[in-house]
């Protein structure tokens, strides 16, 4: 498992408590140095400086009597002086016994026990000498011989200071054994100090390394990886899509950028999907817009309309007031075309009669033209013989003529008889031709009235299938009309409601009217919520435009 | 009207007539018009021996195109000719080809077809004008002249001599 693949906490532990192992290490290491150099100090405190003091006291008080002595020795020494010399040298001797007694119990070393008791047997000395001293002193005091003075002098001088002057040298060597120890406790305590010091130091600074290396490691673990997430994650709030992120690690930040990288990919989806929606959204508001306004102008025109309903229905209302009116009357008039119809029924019996003798005669007519035909196709016949016969007639008056001519003067006559045939057949010929024209004329009349006669039978023969039908229509028709008093009779209670029904529907075209001029309004705000609309999906296009996916 | 008043009428009309042509000095003779459509004809009445309605004819094999055929005329047998065929003129008009006409001289007899006979004519000599110079058909050689009215007037002594017409 890889340092980066550890859990950021789980590094941040790792971190500290590597400090604090170091840390713990520094002050178990300062702990015990400063253990080290208490137990010097207390040594030297309470051990080394209070014998030192003692030893000093004791020297002290030495020099006190020995100047008090000196004191006595005065020749003219007042005896306010000597009282006061004898009081201090019995202050000293027991100052001198105290700090024995506390020097006593501090512990010593081997080679101090030694002149300890050395001192001590020498002070034993030195005292009993001093005690007789002090009595030879009171002596003189009591009587101030020179002898006494010389005998004290000496005794002072001589005997007493051997033993004092040895006494004070033990109590320097003492004293010297003292510093020396102290001494050697302060080196001692120097050393270790010095030594833990040193062991603090590395161990600080080898902390220091740990720590500053855990840092790094753990903020470059950190800190890399989310500066990568930052550059994303601004990129994404640039609008780019199109960003990647490659960050290999199983820890927080490793999760964070896989779950940025989803963040971008459904932000992707997302922002495409917004996209399409952004568009349909654009041109459904500009369709809506269109269509508002649309609807718009239609309420308006509803509107008008409803206004022009609203008189169209007054004018309704009073067309049903006419209707019914109407509707009464037609009750009447039905009444009497009902008595016209049973009228009607008798009259197209006789019409039927009268269509059954019309087409008899019709037949008898067309009988007559056919005959007619055939008599006048006879006459044509008749006629061209007699052209015929005109014409040879002609021929025969012109060979009469050439005859005649051949007879010279005596055919004269014959020549005029000649002309005249000529004329005479001329004549018939012209007339032949003239009855021709008239047997044409004739016959053409004849053919028509053989088409007019058929057409006539038939025309009859319509009429009178028409009349059959007139009759069925009549017998309809009496259905009719009496379904039709029935209607009326309806028609005219439902005419009454519908009254009743118009009078309710006046007010409410009134509220019809009064609805659409609201609708009007409302249109009106919903063309502007639309054109509205229309913008905002315009913005939002403009906005989404700025992602590129 | 009354037939009797009409006849009269055309008596004196035509006697009337008679009078002014008397009154004109020249040679008037008699023709026979008729008609081979659309020209109006005439041929003097002297060489007409008779007219007829063609009732049937008999074609001659091996004849020119103007022959039409024989007829029998009171069991004598007469030629009969087209003078349109003759005469290379073109058919014009609805004809009828059904009347003829007998020409007829010492030496020779035949008849010519024509649409229509229009009956007797007086010509008078003095007023036929020649014909004009542009006519080239075949018929030029044949006629004598023109009447102020436009009739031709044939030369029937010729057609009854025209080498043309005999058949060898």
């Amino acid at each position: 498992m890889r340092f980066k693949d550890i859990k950021i906490a789980n590094k941040l532990v790792i971190g500290f408590s590597s400090a604090l192992f170091v840390s713990i290490i520094i002050g178990f290491i300062g702990y015990k140095g400063m253990h080290v150099i208490q137990s010097h100090l207390v040594e030297v405190s309470q051990n080394r400086l209070p014998s030192i003091h003692s030893l000093l006291d004791i020297n002290e008080s030495l020099t006190a009597i020995d100047a008090s002595e000196n004191v006595l020795l005065i020749t003219n020494v007042t005896p306010e002086l000597v009282s006061n010399s004898y009081r201090k040298i019995d202050e000293a001797k027991k100052t001198i016994e105290d700090n024995i007694k506390l020097y006593e119990v501090l512990p010593r070393s081997a080679e101090e026990d030694e002149v300890w008791k050395k001192f001590k047997t020498s002070k034993q000395t030195w005292l009993e000498l001093q005690e007789n001293f002090m009595v030879m002193a009171k002596n003189y005091n009591a009587a101030k011989t020179v002898q006494k003075y010389n005998e004290l002098s000496y005794y002072a001088l001589v005997t007493h200071s051997v033993p004092f002057d040895k006494t004070v040298e033990l109590l320097g060597q003492l004293v010297e054994i003292n510093d020396k120890l102290a001494d050697n406790t302060r080196a001692n305590a120097e050393e270790q100090s010095n030594n833990a010091i040193l062991l603090l130091i590395t161990v600080i600074l080898l902390g220091a390394g740990v720590s500053i290396i855990l840092g790094v490691i753990i903020s470059r673990a950190i800190a890399r990886p989310l500066a990568k997430s930052i550059h994303l994650a601004e990129a994404v709030s640039m609008g780019d899509l199109t960003v990647k992120i490659e960050i290999d690690q199983k820890d927080e930040i490793g999760q964070l950028a896989k779950a940025l990288a989803t963040m971008v990919v459904s932000l992707k989806l997302i922002t495409s999907d917004i996209k399409h929606g952004v568009s349909v959204l654009g041109t459904s508001s500009s369709e809506i817009l269109t269509t508002v306004t649309e609807i718009s102008t239609g309420a308006a025109e509803t509107a008008t309309s409803v206004s022009e309903t609203t008189t169209t229905v007054e004018e309704v209302r009073q067309t049903a007031m006419v209707s019914n009116q109407k509707a009464q009357s037609l009750m009447l008039s039905s009444q009497k075309a009902a008595d016209s119809v049973d009228k009607g029924r008798d009259s197209i019996n006789e019409v039927i009669d009268s269509m059954k003798k019309i087409d008899n005669q019709m037949n008898l007519i067309s009988e007559t033209v056919l005959k007619l035909a055939e008599q006048n196709r006879t006459i044509g016949e008749i006629t061209s013989s007699v052209a015929d016969i005109a014409d040879q007639s002609n021929l025969l008056a012109v060979n009469a003529a050439i005859e005649a001519a051949k007879a010279g003067e005596h055919g004269r006559g014959f020549t005029v008889v000649a002309q005249e045939i000529r004329s005479l057949a001329d004549q018939s010929k012209k007339a032949t031709a003239q009855v021709k024209e008239i047997l044409n004329e004739i016959n053409k009349s004849v053919n028509q009235a053989v088409g007019v006669t058929e057409q006539g039978s038939r025309t009859v023969e319509e009429g009178r299938r028409l009349v059959a039908q007139s009759g069925e229509v009549i017998e309809i028709l009496s259905e009719n009309v009496e379904e039709a008093a029935q209607a009326a009779i309806q028609i005219s209670s439902s005419n009454q409601q519908q009254m009743a029904g118009m009078e309710q529907i006046v007010p409410a075209m009134e509220n019809i009217k009064l609805a659409s001029q609201q609708n009007v309004t409302g249109i009106k705000q919903a063309q502007l919520a639309a054109h509205d609309l229309n913008s905002l999906g315009q913005n939002l296009k403009d906005i989404i435009d700025k992602f590129k996916i | 009207m009354d037939i009797t008043t009409t006849l009269l009428e055309r008596a004196q009309s035509i006697a009337g007539r008679k009078n002014v042509e008397n009154s004109n000095a020249g040679e008037i003779i008699s023709v026979v018009e008729f008609l081979l459509m659309p020209e109006r004809y005439a041929l003097e009445g002297n060489f007409v021996s008779e007219v007829f309605f063609l009732k049937e004819i008999t074609a001659i094999p091996g004849t020119p195109p103007f022959v039409m055929g024989v007829i029998n005329l009171r069991g004598k047998i007469v030629s009969v000719i087209n003078l349109k065929s003759l005469f290379n003129l073109k058919d014009k008009g609805l004809t009828d080809l059904n009347k003829v006409i007998v020409l007829k001289n010492e030496e020779m007899e035949f008849g010519i077809v024509s649409d229509s006979i229009v009956g007797n004519k007086n010509i008078e000599v003095n007023t036929l004008s020649s014909p004009p110079m542009t006519l080239d058909h075949n018929g030029a050689q044949y006629i004598t002249g023109i009447t102020p009215d436009g009739l031709i007037l044939l030369d029937a002594a010729k057609l009854l001599s025209s080498k043309q017409i005999i058949i060898r």
